[in-house]
């Protein structure tokens, strides 16, 4: 305490499942997300987005992986004082086509140029936000995450897989701030009708 | 009943938050993204309301209508 304020580490007693369940991928200059002041030095989630100015929607874009096969990974270090969080999304999408090869186009540009911001769901219903660049109309330090090390093939016989396994990587100072709106809310911002 | 009052020209805006991402003109919790604006002062929620009550008052009303919801749920139990 005299030193530093650290945090209890107490949830309410329970199961809690593993695995992704949802992905949406945007563009991080279109969103911007809303963050309550810190309560007593400890931040707090993010309560709502909003597109920003000149965006015309969809601005979100589901990605439909296969089923148990996404993955969240993140691995921390430190050098010194200088901490790192090494953050990865791996998530087997089927199918080698047509349109594989240009979403895996739009990654590339989007991790050349822009980065790419994700929502992500999880099998335990908390959704995570990662890549995120613009909170409470403010930009925040580059946290930036591109395709990097993604693989595939056609397999050799009939029930090999055929697709490829995308890999998501980016570096941050944390680990992911939570969104406490509803998956509907991604689905609304990804133009799905009933949202 | 909402307190807070959004501005003419921000009514088809897309503000996401609780369980939909809907234009603000359809919207029935706008009080409590009134909460969110004032919690966050962020400058893109402050901007889009054209009354924005104290948060105190905003607060209390949310109460008194769940508290409303809440008795108008039981008796309907009772019926």
């Amino acid at each position: 305490m005299l030193c530093v304020t650290l945090k209890a580490y107490q949830r309410a007693c329970g199961g809690v499942t593993g695995g992704l369940s949802d992905l949406g991928i945007f563009d991080p200059t279109d969103l911007n997300f809303t963050q309550a002041a810190p309560i007593s030095g400890v931040a707090q989630p993010y309560t709502a987005v909003a597109e920003r100015a000149g965006v015309e929607g969809p601005s979100v874009f589901i990605i439909n992986f296969q089923v148990d096969e996404g993955e969240w990974t993140w691995k921390q270090s430190v050098t010194g004082c200088a901490v790192k969080y090494e953050h990865e999304l791996v998530l087997q999408l089927p199918e080698n086509s047509q349109l594989l090869t240009t979403f895996l186009q739009a990654l590339d540009a989007a991790g050349c140029c822009c980065s790419i911001g994700f929502f992500m769901r999880m099998n335990s219903g908390k959704t995570f936000v990662g890549g995120e660049k613009y909170v409470n109309a403010a930009s925040i330090p580059r946290f930036t995450v591109k395709q990097d090390g993604s693989e595939g093939g056609s397999g050799k016989l009939f029930d090999d897989f055929n697709g490829g396994t995308l890999h998501l990587k980016g570096n941050y100072s944390r680990n992911l701030y939570e969104f406490s709106g509803d998956w509907s809310v991604v689905e609304g911002l990804a133009g799905i009708a009933g949202s | 009943m909402n307190l807070a009052r959004i501005k003419k020209e921000y009514l088809n805006k897309r503000v996401a938050f609780g369980k939909s991402a809907a234009p603000l003109h359809k919207r029935d919790d706008l009080d409590d993204l009134a909460i969110l604006a004032h919690e966050s002062q962020d400058p893109s929620l402050l901007i889009l309301f054209d009354v924005l009550p104290p948060l105190a008052q905003l607060k209390k009303n949310r109460t008194e209508v769940q508290l409303g919801r809440a008795v108008a749920g039981n008796s309907q139990t009772k019926k």
